[in-house]
């Protein structure tokens, strides 16, 4: 049995965003469809591994994660197991997000507070009927958004160096036995916490959101879509020489039939220059 | 799946369980209720529900019997399990109030879950995961005592856009009427005959009003010749009716249901020339429905 103190969990909160990374996993919407795309790094995973279906036949619903991929799995034979349970009451055509995320949700509380090490995945879940991303934080949280969705990139954030802060707070950190006031270094600690998260993220945010507002979800299709998203990688998530990104692209016409399918873009110096942005959506998707 | 030592059937999701009848839990227990209730209330009815043009209608007759002795003539065997469907059910008046609770329990507490009404497609299936869920218990039952429960879910799946029927067998068997060529289905020991009218007169887009009579006729019918169904003339049909795009399930006035029981009768009294006709008062509320005027005899 693990004594979890606050002191441990914190901890595990600090790890967890440390294994989740400094890349970026970033969602777009556009009518009946929603492109994701993140880094690929062939060292550490096959492609197609970071992204799947939920209710396989239906092209409804699609989840996304980025993270520590020993961790995907629980996560997705959770999933399995409460979309199996669904579909056998209810159908799986009526399978939501919300139901999901509830139930992953007290996976990832369950692991926290009873487990050495949190799950270190931060999971998107996106629902192409109603246009909505549910992300699901390592610590059990659930935030809604919808256009697009930017999740990761912790390592963005600046580490609590110690030698960076307050000195009061420098000398608490550091184990002074000048520390009486525990709860005034805990808020300064989660106020500099609070500012460090999104850090990275914020630029990201607001150049998505110019370009969602420019044009709007009913405005974008799936190459505009795939292009920004490959864009947006491109500025703010600039891979190594050894990776490279892998872009997937769920979607659900009502006249035609599903599609989903993943893509590698191979990364040539030209494109690094961002001078052959291009990403087309093949026909043969819709020949299913 | 397993079956759990309190009676439940232990399911991913700590809330949604799909809780063996109470009643029902062991076979000893069972053996020991069916030889305490040998003389159990046994529901004679007669339930039909059928498509007509945009729309799902659902009828029932009145009469809860127990062998030949009539419990009530009152009861009204339709209800709402949301407000675009329906539930009907002949068998055991004990199995039928379980299951129905049991069912209104797992929508309340999948619709939280998921955050979403369930379209009657769902609840169809729900129903028939409740009732394969008990099919020990209710095949045993339903070996001693003929059948247990046998329900009917109708109503219109406003995600597809159509009506949906489900009628299921008393061991779970989950069937969509829909989906048939005839889409309709009666229930009870009067179904039968009701299924006959049906057979004979049902179409496919038939207009709200024929629908109306055709389900009345069909009761009628059954009433006249089965003895667990009560006589459409007395009892005034229960007819519920949802129609495309309305909010909520409408029923059709007792008074209504009356008049056309009764105009029914009086034109089938008149196609065969039977003198009756002369001495039946056709507007049902304006006095006895059934007793001419005195001295001149021929009350029905």
């Amino acid at each position: 049995m693990i004594i979890q103190t606050p002191e441990l969990i914190e901890q595990k909160n600090q790890d967890a965003r440390a294994r989740i990374g400094k890349h970026i996993l970033v969602g777009v919407s556009y009518p009946h469809g929603v492109v994701f795309g993140r880094t690929f790094n062939q060292r550490f995973h096959t492609p197609h591994r970071w992204s799947w279906q939920i209710a396989d036949d239906d092209f409804y619903l699609i989840a996304a994660a980025i993270g520590d991929f020993g961790d995907f799995g629980v996560i997705k034979s959770g999933m399995n197991a409460h979309e199996q349970f669904l579909t056998d009451m209810v159908g799986s055509v009526h399978i939501t997000c919300n139901g999901l995320a509830k139930n992953i949700r007290s996976l990832f509380i369950r692991t926290r507070e009873e487990g050495i090490q949190n799950l270190a995945v931060d999971l998107v879940l996106y629902d192409v009927r109603k246009n909505m991303f549910w992300y699901l934080n390592d610590r059990g949280r659930v935030y809604t958004f919808s256009d697009f969705v930017v999740v990761g990139a912790d390592a963005y954030q600046p580490t609590l160096d110690s030698r960076k802060i307050d000195p009061t707070a420098a000398a608490i950190l550091s184990g002074s036995p000048h520390t009486e006031d525990s709860g005034a270094v805990r808020e300064l600690i989660t106020r500099i916490a609070k500012f460090a998260d999104g850090l990275g993220k914020k630029a990201v945010i607001q150049y998505l959101a110019e370009k969602t507002t420019q044009h709007t979800y009913e405005n974008r299709d799936s190459a505009f879509v795939a292009l920004l998203v490959k864009d947006t990688l491109l500025q703010y998530d600039q891979p190594s020489q050894s990776e490279q990104f892998e872009l997937v692209v769920m979607e659900n016409r009502p006249e035609k039939s599903g599609a989903y399918f993943n893509t590698i873009l191979e990364l040539t110096e030209e494109t690094r220059q961002k001078r052959a942005l291009r990403f087309t959506v093949p026909d043969y998707v819709y020949q299913a | 799946m397993d079956y759990v030592a309190d009676g439940t059937k232990e399911i991913i999701g700590r809330s949604l369980k799909i809780p063996m009848l109470g009643k029902l839990k062991t076979t000893e227990h069972m053996v020991e209720r069916v030889r305490a209730s040998s003389k159990a209330v046994r529901s004679g009815t007669t339930i039909v529900a059928f498509t007509f043009q945009q729309g799902v209608l659902m009828a029932a007759d009145r009469q809860t019997s127990a062998g030949f002795h009539i419990w009530s003539a009152e009861t009204v065997k339709i209800r709402n399990v949301s407000s675009m469907s329906l539930w009907g059910a002949a068998g055991l008046v004990a199995c039928i109030q379980e299951i129905y609770d049991t069912l209104m329990l797992l929508i309340d507490g999948f619709e939280n879950h998921l955050e979403k009404k369930l379209p009657v497609s769902a609840q169809g299936k729900l129903l028939n995961q409740i009732l394969q869920a008990n099919a020990a218990g209710l095949t045993y039952l339903g070996f001693l005592l003929g059948y247990v429960v046998v329900p009917i879910l109708a109503g219109w799946d406003t995600e597809c856009d159509e009506p949906k029927i489900f009628s299921y067998d008393d061991i779970g068997g989950i069937y969509d009427m829909t989906e048939c060529t005839n889409q309709f289905t009666t229930v009870g020991s009067g179904g039968e005959i009701a299924k006959s009218i049906l057979h004979d007169r049902w179409e496919k887009d038939m207009s709200e009003e024929a629908a109306i009579r055709l389900a009345i006729r069909a009761l009628l019918r059954a009433g006249s010749i089965d003895i667990g169904t009560s006589d459409a003339l007395i009892a005034p049909v229960t007819l519920f009716l949802v129609r495309r795009g309305s909010r909520a399930a409408v029923q059709l006035s007792e008074q209504s249901a009356l008049q056309i029981a009764h105009e029914i009768f009086q034109g089938d009294l008149e196609g065969r020339k039977d003198p009756r006709k002369a001495f039946f008062i056709s507007d049902p509320t304006s006095g006895s429905p059934t007793s001419g005027s005195e001295g001149e005899g021929g009350a029905i």
